[in-house]
């Protein structure tokens, strides 16, 4: 039996299980799941064009090295807000 | 020059990384080259930002004086609107090109706005753009106050006319989602095709043409999406009676995906769904690396860019900022020193010192006195002065110089030499299917369509643009890294056709400083250079600027009194004496003819001590760049300027090349095209607005620039100032390019050789196309990084 090879994992085994109770070939079920997940990857790959992701390849580079130290905190003319409480506000837009 | 400066000028700016020099400021431990940059350091530091200076040495950026109005005009409305991109109630989101950005310091300083003042929410960099995006509280900031606050840590915010009139569009990325998509379905047909390649059980006959079926579903967004700019290319090709390379690629997938959906459809086959798919990626692969754009750079500026977004008009209730497009006929605006003149006008008040430089490429300020007509483009390089506006920006003299520069823009494309290679390849491919497909008629006509197709299949030129457009890309890519930057493929063949060199002088082969300053005649005291150096530093005038800093005088001398008459010199007290300093005319006496500007003569106490000459500072490696040059190349300098360097410009390029001096930059445009005319083709170097017609007239312009985020005009190519010594082996490159793409079409031939017999045999089978397809297109990928990198590593390229 071919299909004896699939009965080695649980999710073959269940594989196996619904494709004898649809009467369609374990193969064909491997197929859609093994598509659908390369389409899953095709969509994010779409979606993280689309979000700009790609258009500057320096910065995320140099900014991933970045420390979060929090900065001390010192009176001075230039600040209107000494307490810094923006602080953890650097989000992406 | 005296020991003292000799030993500080070691010591480099904390901040800026310039050397710090005589008048430098030290403060706490560090010492810095000006006030502007210890003032940067000082905010930083207070707001506790000093990782600023840990994370790139020296990252920060000289702070130019500003005038306490400069930004006032972003307190306008309608600026207002076209700037910020969101509003809503409580923040605004708006994008600033900085031109200062190049280091991870200043990205990180960028990043951190909100430090510096919490009514920024947040901020991010655009690296490569050399933008921020800002959002900010504007109900506590506004956006003036937002870029008076870049200004003064050193990033002054830059706005042109340009951001006013068009808005930014976005990117085209339709290429990127057909080459994922192209991508996606090919693997998978890959996959699915194995059992096509290996045999299937008898027993599981049904499944095959499931697989099949897979196969021929995933193919349909590949043909129908993916390929479809082939097929739109290649059908503007026939339209306008052009067999562009396309065509015959377009012809080919046609005929491979109706064959395989036939060979489906009638379960005869399992078609060629896999080949078809990996040639279409192959194919748009290469396309999206050779079209690679470099989106900082702009190839296609006009005058909009360099304007100003607003100006300063004088009315009777005050002065007010208006935006650019508003300027009206017999409005009076105020120019600033430093400002661009943005419209023609007629000068009716304070005396005028225009730098045309940009526009003529004339090196030496021009004087202009109450009444007379001043035209937009120059620089005020004099103190406040009232202009009465007497023709509107669009109508000016330079916008006009602009406007007849677009007429000639169409001609210039010419077909590439792959199109005309294409048409060969396409004529001998179809004779063969003919004659196959007659053959088989005779012998075995149920062959003969099958041998038809599999040559059409077979010898599609992939092969030829596959290794064009990745040869193309990878030395594009290669000569950017080395600051060469081309509008695209087809300039790289032109380059290699060029067989004449036009130079420009002012900005392209000197740097349009006067860094030589000699002194012919008595030799001075150290008190009598001092008095000088105080004299001249009273004046604007670049030549005195020049006379300062060969002075090299740290403390300067009071001037008791002085005066300084346009276009002729300057007088003064400088403690007791009385100097005199200008040209012959005006030191000499009234006999002496008025001589160009290039001499200046000095007295004292009405004694002339002699005279000081001056010239052009001219670029590194540029003795070495024209000999080499001079080999292959016919040269010639066409400058804007006086014939002032004309011994040592002939001696740099040889008693053979013709110089020519005064020319208007319609003239410039007139030898090009008298040039073009004799048969030759022309690469034109040019930096300024004034030769931005001989640019464009040219078979390729290139232009120069000390940085290439700024004023260029429009061009082929933009060359990095620094990178003007190897121009030589960027055309070496450029024509190494077109060998390169034959030596990989030659190899993929072999390919289509093996195929063919095959083919002609009606053979033809799945099975070998998808050994042929991907190991033809392998091999071509090996061969043109291979060639290309070698070539340009051996050419000692970065």
């Amino acid at each position: 039996m071919k299909t004896d090879f699939y009965h080695t994992s649980a999710g073959g085994v269940l594989l196996v299980l619904f494709s004898q109770s649809t009467g369609m070939s374990v193969i064909i079920l491997l197929l859609i799941a093994s598509i659908s997940i390369a389409g899953l990857f095709l969509l994010a790959f779409i979606w993280n064009v689309k979000n700009g992701q790609y258009d500057d390849e320096t910065a995320p580079a140099i900014r991933i090295l970045f420390d979060d130290k929090k900065p001390v905190s010192q009176q001075s003319q230039h600040q209107v807000n000494p307490d810094n409480t923006s602080d953890n506000k650097v989000t992406t837009v | 020059m005296n020991k003292k400066q000799l030993t500080q000028s070691v010591e480099v700016c904390y901040h800026c990384g310039e050397d710090v020099g005589a008048d430098g400021i030290s403060w706490e431990d560090k010492s810095f080259c000006c006030s502007g940059c210890k003032m940067v350091y000082e905010i930083l530091d207070h707001a506790g930002m000093c990782d600023y200076y840990t994370l790139d040495k020296n990252p920060g950026n000289q702070l130019r004086k500003i005038r306490n109005d400069q930004f006032s005009f972003l307190e306008d409305e309608k600026i207002q609107q076209r700037l910020i991109r969101f509003k809503d109630e409580s923040q605004s989101h708006v994008e600033l090109y900085l031109p200062q950005i190049h280091c991870s310091s200043c990205l990180w300083l960028l990043e951190n706005l909100h430090r510096l003042n919490p009514a920024v929410i947040s901020s991010q960099v655009h690296f490569e753009r050399k933008q921020v995006r800002v959002v900010f509280d504007h109900t506590q900031l506004t956006l003036r106050r937002l870029a008076e606050l870049l200004t003064s840590v050193g990033y002054e915010p830059y706005f042109s006319l340009h951001d006013l009139q068009t808005a930014s569009s976005p990117v085209d990325r339709s290429r990127i989602f057909k080459l994922g998509v192209a991508g996606f379905c090919f693997s998978n047909i890959m996959l699915m095709s194995f059992p096509e390649y290996f045999g299937i059980d008898a027993q599981e006959q049904a499944l095959q043409q499931v697989f099949r079926f897979a196969n021929l579903l995933l193919s349909l967004p590949v043909f129908f999406y993916s390929a479809s700019e082939f097929f739109l290319s290649a059908w503007s090709g026939i339209r306008s009676r052009f067999l562009n390379i396309d065509a015959p690629i377009a012809l080919a997938i046609v005929v491979t995906f109706f064959r395989s959906v036939y060979e489906v459809i009638t379960q005869t086959g399992g078609g060629y769904f896999d080949s078809m798919s990996g040639i279409v990626f192959f194919m748009l692969l290469g396309r999206v690396l050779q079209d690679r754009t470099y989106r900082q750079l702009s190839f296609d500026r006009d005058y909009t860019s360099y304007f100003p977004m607003a100006v300063t008009v004088v009315k009777p209730e005050g002065v007010t900022t208006v935006p650019l497009p508003e300027l009206a006929l017999n409005d009076t605006i105020l120019i600033h020193h430093g400002d661009l003149i943005p419209a023609d006008g007629i000068l009716t008040r304070g005396k005028a010192l225009i730098d045309y430089s940009f526009v003529t490429g004339e090196s030496m300020p021009i004087e202009k006195e109450m009444g007379e007509i001043i035209y937009a483009g120059g620089k005020q390089l004099g103190a406040n002065m009232e202009l009465l506006v007497i023709r509107e920006v669009t109508q000016s003299y330079l916008t006009q110089l602009w406007n007849r520069q677009d007429e000639r823009k169409v001609a210039k494309e010419k077909p590439s030499f792959v199109h005309a290679l294409s048409k060969y390849f396409t004529w001998i491919v179809f004779a063969i299917a003919l004659a196959a497909g007659t053959y088989w008629l005779i012998q075995d006509a149920s062959r003969a369509l099958n041998a038809i197709t599999a040559v059409l299949i077979i010898a599609c030129p992939c092969a030829l643009l596959l290794s064009n457009t990745f040869t193309n890309g990878n030395i594009l890519r290669r000569l950017a890294r080395n600051h060469f930057y081309l509008r695209n493929a087809q300039t790289l063949e032109n380059l290699a056709a060029a067989d004449t060199i036009l130079f420009d002088k002012t900005g392209t082969l000197s740097t349009g400083k006067f860094a030589e300053v000699r002194y012919h005649g008595e030799p001075l005291t150290f008190f009598q250079r001092r008095c000088l150096a105080s004299l001249a530093a009273q004046s604007t005038h670049p030549l005195s600027k020049a006379i300062v800093a060969w002075a090299a005088i740290n403390q300067l001398i009071p001037v008791r009194s002085f005066n300084e008459i346009p276009g002729s010199g300057i007088e003064g007290l400088v403690g007791d004496d009385l100097l005199t300093l200008g040209s012959a005319r005006f030191v000499l006496g009234e006999a002496h003819p008025t001589s160009t500007f290039s001499e200046v003569y000095f007295s004292w106490e009405g004694r002339v001590l002699g005279k000081f000459t001056f010239s052009n500072e001219y670029r590194d490696g540029l003795n070495g760049l024209i000999s080499t040059l001079k080999k292959r190349y016919a040269l010639t300098v066409v400058s804007g300027d006086q014939s002032a360097d004309q011994s040592l410009l002939q001696h740099l390029f040889g008693r053979e090349v013709p110089l020519l001096f005064d020319q208007l930059p319609t003239d410039k445009q007139e030898v090009v095209a008298d040039i073009q005319e004799k048969g030759r083709r022309v690469i034109m170097v040019g930096d300024g607005l004034n030769d931005a017609g001989a640019l464009l007239q040219a078979d390729v312009g290139i232009a120069v620039t000390d940085d290439s985020n700024r004023f260029t005009p429009a061009s082929d190519c933009i060359l990095s100032a620094d990178a003007l010594p190897m121009l030589e082996v960027f055309l070496r490159v450029a024509r190494a390019n077109k060998r390169i793409v034959l030596t990989a079409f030659v190899v993929s031939i072999i390919y289509n050789l093996v195929g063919l017999f095959f083919a002609v045999q009606g053979t033809f089978n799945p099975m070998i196309a998808a050994i042929l397809m991907p190991v033809s297109s392998m091999s071509i990928l090996l061969i043109a990084f291979g060639l290309s990198n070698w070539y340009c590593n051996r050419l000692g390229l970065k």
